[in-house]
């Protein structure tokens, strides 16, 4: 019995002490709904800080004043007021990251189901300067890790008043570092007014000044709205940059309606440099959804169009010398889109289209798109197209620039063609592009018809990688040129003397160090070649018939030039006599020529045979019926044997063997011997020039190639013409008494 | 009254007329020179002609008629400096035209030569420090170390010029290869010639250095002689590998020449030769000349047959001679006949030509004061020792020596009508003294001895033509053709001693200055001996075919005797083709 009188008196214990802790906990619940203050207060906080900084967040407030009261059933409010809250984080700031002036009031509505249960109703402070620590990770970001949406996040969310200044934050970059200031202030409970500058400086050692932008947004929104309901927002945004030489400023309106995104923008900007250029942002309209959901752009059916026309003012010495020859205007086509795929994935593309910049020298026109690819970066397309309707104009502009376009070609007129079109992406970046280069210029005499085709391939790379390429493939398709009427016998110096140290240049290796500091190899592989029958023709005044020269001739990075020169089957002269060039090669890289010249005679066909290095060529001659080497040269030097020969002609025969013997019959003194009517040749040993005595066409004669101290020419004889000479020699020199020099002029005759 | 006005007025318009005149003049010097109408230089430049097309173009050709300003002021830049020109200031002040500030153009100050083999004497600087720093000097340079290089042996070397231009210093790396040897050079017959008879003429052995200047002097030597028509030595390098080609033009064996020509001593004057050369398998040959001018007349035939191997050069001569002389000291007509043995020998730096042999002389005096008819049987030595920078240079006299002996006897034991011996000895020598960047300064000696020796009483027993004279371009230039003695009877001995300073290189006519001094004496122990002196001076000028000598000197007589008195003068002579 009195076990269950212990059992019942326990029960009723047991239950009356829970009732009381029940009552206990609703008193207490009770108590901190309605007086929630007792609970959230400045004690508490004041004794929460320090636990919050061994849980990792430093914060400290200077006489913080913390208060909490119910002023609705549902509603709790929550005051904190502080003169100064810094909170140190090194993993985000160099620095304590500091407000003053803190005044925050925060209303949160407990009814379930609300829509906005947290309204800031006040939000006030000022933000101390501080620096942003730009983590060191170099891990590239998590490209399937969505963002969370902003329309979700504001969907908690709710503001009334706003009024917070940021002093300065600074984030660095490598070479640069971005201040921001600005304040963000609630006008009205529908405006959002932000107001911010940014400014970008040069941490080089000799900074440009720094560029500063102004932002003004007026954001007129439902989204201050107490009912928290977003449906309808409007936004007019002003923004104006300057940097030196730059402004711009840019206005738009932006209106948001059911779920509905419209906007337009306008602006204009100047930038003054030498060329100076002014935008206008002639007009740019675009509208798109907002989606919610895990994308970066929370758009879908987006659509943005711009039009931008750049004006550019050029120098006032530009513009009075080429006039109308430079381009007015340029005008740009932007258009940016975005729409979802059957695939469900969106697929935004951008594109730019330059309109014809038409010139009275040329007309060019581009077209570039990009398609933002899945990670980052974008996949571009390029095309474009260059026309020079006349060359001749181009090339008498491009001279005027400095640009050298030389005779013979300059004064060649008609069209030349530069199309191009590429792809890449920005992500490695990598891309090539092909081109194309025609040209159909002529002028009276000439003609130059080629045709190239190219492709450019760059990749970003690095030490030990293969890197950009650029191949050319240049066809001749009918080319004619003519020489200057100079005189070959002694041509000006075409090339400046390499012997002079005008200034210390660069060695090769070194700008070739500086231009790829990566160490990566570049690929250059250039031909130039002549179509199928369609050689080269080189004309001149010194020349019966053009010389037809076929050619392949390429240049890569491995080697310094390949190739070859190639005269085929063209009748010239060759030591004054009708000769057919049946074939002359030149190698490009060993620099080894191989000819044949046929000249043929009433009693002989004499065939000179032209071997070795350009430097040292090795003359040789065949005969049918056979003839001796003296004699074959014989003919071909003055069209007899060599038993019609003086004594100076039969001394010139000797001499041009034994220099062709020696290698030291250069090029150009076969080509002399073959233009020019010649009375005798000399050759020095010691000098191992070859020395020619021509006669010119007034009637005189030249001593071509002669040294200035006249070793060749030394001696006692002189000859004037064939039979005649003037001769020193000393009489009786045996007789020092009687010995005299005589000079006397003589005909002479060897039989 | 108005005569004064008159010589006023007339003295007002000279005056005018020389204002005016002047105001042009000084209009004309300081208008700049245009190269073309587009193209105006501060300076003058002698610009080639292909130079100025390139830079003014063509008007006859569409391609080239008009250059385009870019490739014109590359041309330019080019053009100027390959002239010195290192650092020009082109400007267009209108916009259109050039106008060209040629800027500074420096001169060489210093040469530095590496790698310069240690055996030679140091590269000299001496003729290029001072002058202006253009291709042409480098040009120069690179010749002239070329040539030292190759002469001393360095048969293949290759230089590499650059030049500082602001820093006026020229560097040459030399890289000298070898030293090389002449070696033995390939002969062969060609056209049935042994080309192995060539060796007669050579300057060289095949163990000497090599140099090609003697190379040069051996295919002198062939020419002259006209032994064969001509030949080439060809030295060639190829790598490591150095050798000589021979490359002969045998051409025909006979040769006839008939010519004309002119001097201020024997006027105008004619000569026929013909000449048959490679008569037999080792070369012998014929010359015959004549040869005629106012003062003299000759026939001469020389027979020349060498033997044995031909590298020692040996040969026996035979020559038969008559001369007519019509001298203002006498008229002689000679007839006479040489044989003998002649050696040739070339050893660096000379050659050396030995001949031994007879001589038989028939000589009639027609007028002056010999004997009317006499004849002498001889035995006569000549040795003559050519330099071979003498003969290298013989037609710009600048370096080497010759020297010759000769001694003849005759005896009336051998059917001489005279007894005697006839000595002589020459001299001459020739060196660059002084050498700068504009001009070298040649200092050119020569000396004679002549001397006859007879027992006494029999020196007028010696026809004249084989007494000595002195005066005439040879030796005396005061003093007239053979002058001295002025008693016209020859001289028993004479001497001379002549000096000259040619300034070579300055000018394209090089000034001369010079003192000849020189003594005859009539006897064989005469006291009193005169000493005759000249000085003079004069210019010579190389022409195309041959060099132009005018010199002025003044004959003096410094111990004069009675005939000497009151006969100084002055005395002009214009030669063609002489050297000193």
């Amino acid at each position: 019995m009195n076990a269950k009188r212990l059992i019942k008196r326990s029960l009723l214990g047991f239950v009356a002490i829970v009732a009381m802790l029940l009552v206990t906990i609703v008193a207490t619940a009770a108590l901190v709904w309605f007086r929630p203050g007792v609970v959230v207060n400045t004690p508490r906080l004041l004794w929460a800080l320090p636990h919050l900084e061994s849980m990792g967040y430093a914060l400290e407030l200077e006489a913080p004043q913390l208060q909490a009261d119910s002023p609705e059933f549902w509603r709790k409010r929550v005051v904190l007021k502080t003169p100064r809250a810094c909170w140190k984080n090194p993993l985000v700031a160099t620095g304590p990251l500091c407000l003053r002036d803190v005044d925050i009031e925060v209303v949160a509505n407990l009814k379930p189901g609300a829509t906005r249960p947290l309204l800031v109703r006040r939000l006030r402070f000022y933000a101390e300067a501080f620096e942003l620590k730009i983590p060191e990770s170099t891990e590239p970001p998590d490209a399937e890790a969505s963002p969370s949406s902003w329309t979700s996040s504001l969907a908690w969310l709710a503001w009334e008043e706003v009024d917070a200044t940021l002093e300065r934050l600074r984030l660095p970059a490598e070479d640069s570092r971005w201040d921001f200031a600005g304040r963000l202030e609630s006008a009205g409970r529908e405006e959002l007014a932000l107001k911010a500058q940014a400014e970008l400086h040069s941490t080089l050692p000799k900074p440009p000044p720094p560029f500063r932008f102004e932002t003004e947004l007026r954001l007129r929104t439902d989204l201050l709205d107490r009912e928290f309901a977003l449906s309808t927002s409007r936004a007019d945004l002003s923004v104006k940059g300057s940097g030196p030489g730059l402004k711009a400023a840019v206005g738009g309106h932006l209106e948001f309606k059911a779920r509905r995104l419209d906007f337009s923008l306008s602006g204009d900007g100047s930038w003054r440099g030498p060329t100076s250029l002014s935008f206008r942002l002639d007009r740019c309209q675009g509208q798109g959804r907002l989606v919610e959901g895990d994308r970066p752009i929370p758009v879908d059916d987006a659509l943005a169009e711009c039009s931008v026309r750049v004006v550019p003012t050029y120098p006032a010495a530009l513009t009075k010398r080429y006039g109308s020859r430079v381009p007015k205007e340029f005008r740009l086509e932007l258009r940016a889109e975005a729409k979802t795929q059957k695939d469900g994935a969106l697929h935004p593309r951008l594109s730019a289209k330059l309109l014809p910049v038409r010139t009275p020298i040329f007309v060019f026109e581009a077209e570039a798109e990009a398609v933002p690819r899945r990670t980052l970066g974008f996949d571009v397309t390029l095309k474009g197209d260059l026309k020079l309707p006349d060359f001749r104009k181009a090339a008498a502009a491009s001279n005027e620039l400095g640009w050298i376009v030389p005779a013979p070609v300059a004064v060649l007129g008609g069209p030349v063609q530069l199309t191009f079109s590429g792809t890449g992406e920005s992500e490695t970046p990598t891309g090539r592009a092909d081109f194309k280069l025609t040209t159909r210029l002529r002028s009276r005499d000439q003609a130059l018809r080629l045709v190239a085709d190219g492709e450019l391939r760059f990749r970003q790379c690095r030490a030990g990688e293969e890197g950009s390429s650029f191949e050319v493939d240049l066809v001749s398709r009918e080319a004619l040129l003519e020489l200057p009427a100079i005189d070959y016998t002694r041509p000006p110096p075409i090339v400046p003397d390499s012997r002079f140290e005008i200034k210390a240049e660069p060695r090769r290796t070194e700008v070739a160090a500086r231009a790829a500091p990566t160490g990566c190899t570049r690929r250059l592989d250039l031909r130039v070649r002549t179509g199928e029958n369609a050689p080269v023709r080189i004309a001149g005044p010194i020349l019966k018939n053009p010389i037809p020269v076929h050619l392949d001739v390429r240049k890569s990075d491995a080697d310094a030039g390949r190739g070859y020169l190639r005269v085929e089957n063209f009748s010239t002269e060759l030591f004054r006599r009708k000769a057919t060039v049946e074939r002359f090669d030149f190698d490009i890289a060993t620099r080894v020529v191989n000819g044949r010249v046929r000249a043929d005679f009433t009693d002989h066909r004499i065939t000179t045979l032209i071997t070795g290095s350009a430097d040292s060529i090795r003359v040789d001659f065949e005969s049918d019926p056979p003839l001796s080497r003296q004699a074959a040269l014989s003919v071909l030097l003055f069209g007899r044997t060599m038993e019609g020969l003086d004594d100076e002609q039969a001394s010139s025969v000797a001499k041009t063997e034994a220099a062709a013997k020696n290698g030291a019959l250069s090029l150009a003194s076969l080509y002399l011997f073959a233009s020019t009517p010649i009375e005798s040749v000399g050759y020095d040993p010691q000098t191992q020039g070859v020395t020619a005595k021509v006669r010119l066409g007034d009637g005189t004669s030249l001593n071509v190639g002669a040294n200035d101290r006249g070793v060749t020419d030394v001696g006692v004889r002189r000859r004037l013409s064939r039979e005649w000479r003037v001769e020193t020699t000393v009489r009786n020199p045996s007789d020092p008494q009687n010995r005299s020099t005589l000079t006397i002029l003589e005909w002479f005759r060897r039989f | 009254m108005f005569a004064p006005l008159a010589l006023f007025a007339r003295a007002l318009v000279a005056s005018l007329f020389v204002v005016a005149f002047a105001g042009l003049g000084a209009c004309a010097s300081w208008r700049k020179p245009k190269l073309c109408p587009e193209i105006t230089l501060d300076q003058k430049v002698d610009f080639t002609r292909s130079e100025i097309l390139l830079l003014c173009g063509d008007p006859k050709s569409e391609a080239w008629e008009e250059i385009p300003r870019p490739q014109v002021l590359y041309h330019l830049k080019t053009f100027l400096l390959d002239r010195g020109y290192y650092a020009p200031k082109i400007t267009s002040p209108t916009g259109g035209d050039l106008f060209v500030e040629l800027g500074p153009s420096s001169e060489l100050r210093r040469l530095e030569v590496t790698g310069w083999p240690g055996d030679l004497e140091p590269f000299s600087d001496r003729r290029f420090v001072g002058r202006r720093l253009d291709s042409a000097l480098l040009d120069e340079i690179e010749t002239d170390a070329n040539a030292r290089l190759r002469s001393e042996g360095y048969a293949c070397p290759a230089l590499e010029t650059r030049a500082d231009a602001p820093m006026s210093h020229v560097t040459v790396r030399v890289r000298a290869g070898k030293r090389r040897l002449f070696g033995e050079i390939p002969r062969a017959k060609v056209d049935g010639f042994d080309t192995r008879l060539l060796e007669r003429f050579e300057a060289f052995a095949a163990d000497e250095t090599y140099d090609p200047r003697l190379l040069v002097l051996s295919e002198r030597r062939i020419r002259s002689k006209g032994f064969i028509q001509d030949a080439v030595y060809s030295p060639l390098c190829e790598g490591e590998e150095f050798r000589i080609s021979l490359h002969p033009f045998v051409g025909k064996a006979l040769f006839l020449s008939i010519g004309a020509g002119f001097d201020t001593e024997e006027w105008f004057l004619a000569r026929l030769r013909f000449s048959a050369q490679r008569l037999s398998a080792l070369g012998a040959s014929v010359d015959t000349i004549l040869f005629a001018s106012l003062l003299t007349q000759s026939a001469d035939v020389a027979v020349d047959l060498p033997f044995g191997d031909p590298s020692l050069r040996r040969s026996v001569y035979n020559q038969f001679t008559v001369k007519r002389q019509d001298t203002p000291s006498f008229e002689s007509v000679s007839l006479s006949g040489r044989a003998g043995y002649s050696r040739h020998f070339d050893t660096l730096p000379a050659s050396i030509d030995w001949r031994l042999g007879g001589v038989a002389e028939q000589v009639w005096t027609l007028r002056g004061q010999g004997p009317e008819s006499t004849h002498f049987v001889a035995v006569e030595s000549t040795l003559l020792s050519t330099s071979h920078l003498f003969e290298y240079w013989i037609d710009a006299p600048q370096e080497g020596y010759r020297w010759e002996l000769g001694a003849r006897a005759s005896f009336e034991a051998l059917g001489s009508g005279f007894t005697a011996t006839r000595l002589k000895a020459s001299v001459e020598h020739l060196g660059i003294v002084w050498e700068g960047p504009f001009a070298s300064l040649v200092w050119a000696k020569r000396a004679g001895l002549a001397q006859n020796i007879a027992p006494s009483g029999r020196l007028g027993l010696i026809p004249l033509p084989h007494r000595h004279y002195l005066g005439g371009s040879k030796d005396l230039r005061g003093f007239s053709r053979q002058e001295l003695p002025r008693d016209g009877q020859g001289a028993a001995n004479a001497a001379f001693l002549g000096n000259e300073l040619r300034v070579m290189r300055w000018l394209p006519i090089e000034p001369l200055l010079f003192v000849d001094v020189g003594t005859v004496n009539v006897g064989m122990a005469r006291p009193n001996v005169p000493l005759y002196l000249s000085p003079g001076t004069g210019l010579r000028y190389r022409l195309p075919f041959g060099t132009v000598r005018g010199t002025a000197a003044r004959g003096f007589s410094l111990s004069p005797r009675p005939e000497d008195r009151g006969r100084d003068h002055w005395e002009f002579f214009v030669s063609l083709g002489e050297e000193f």
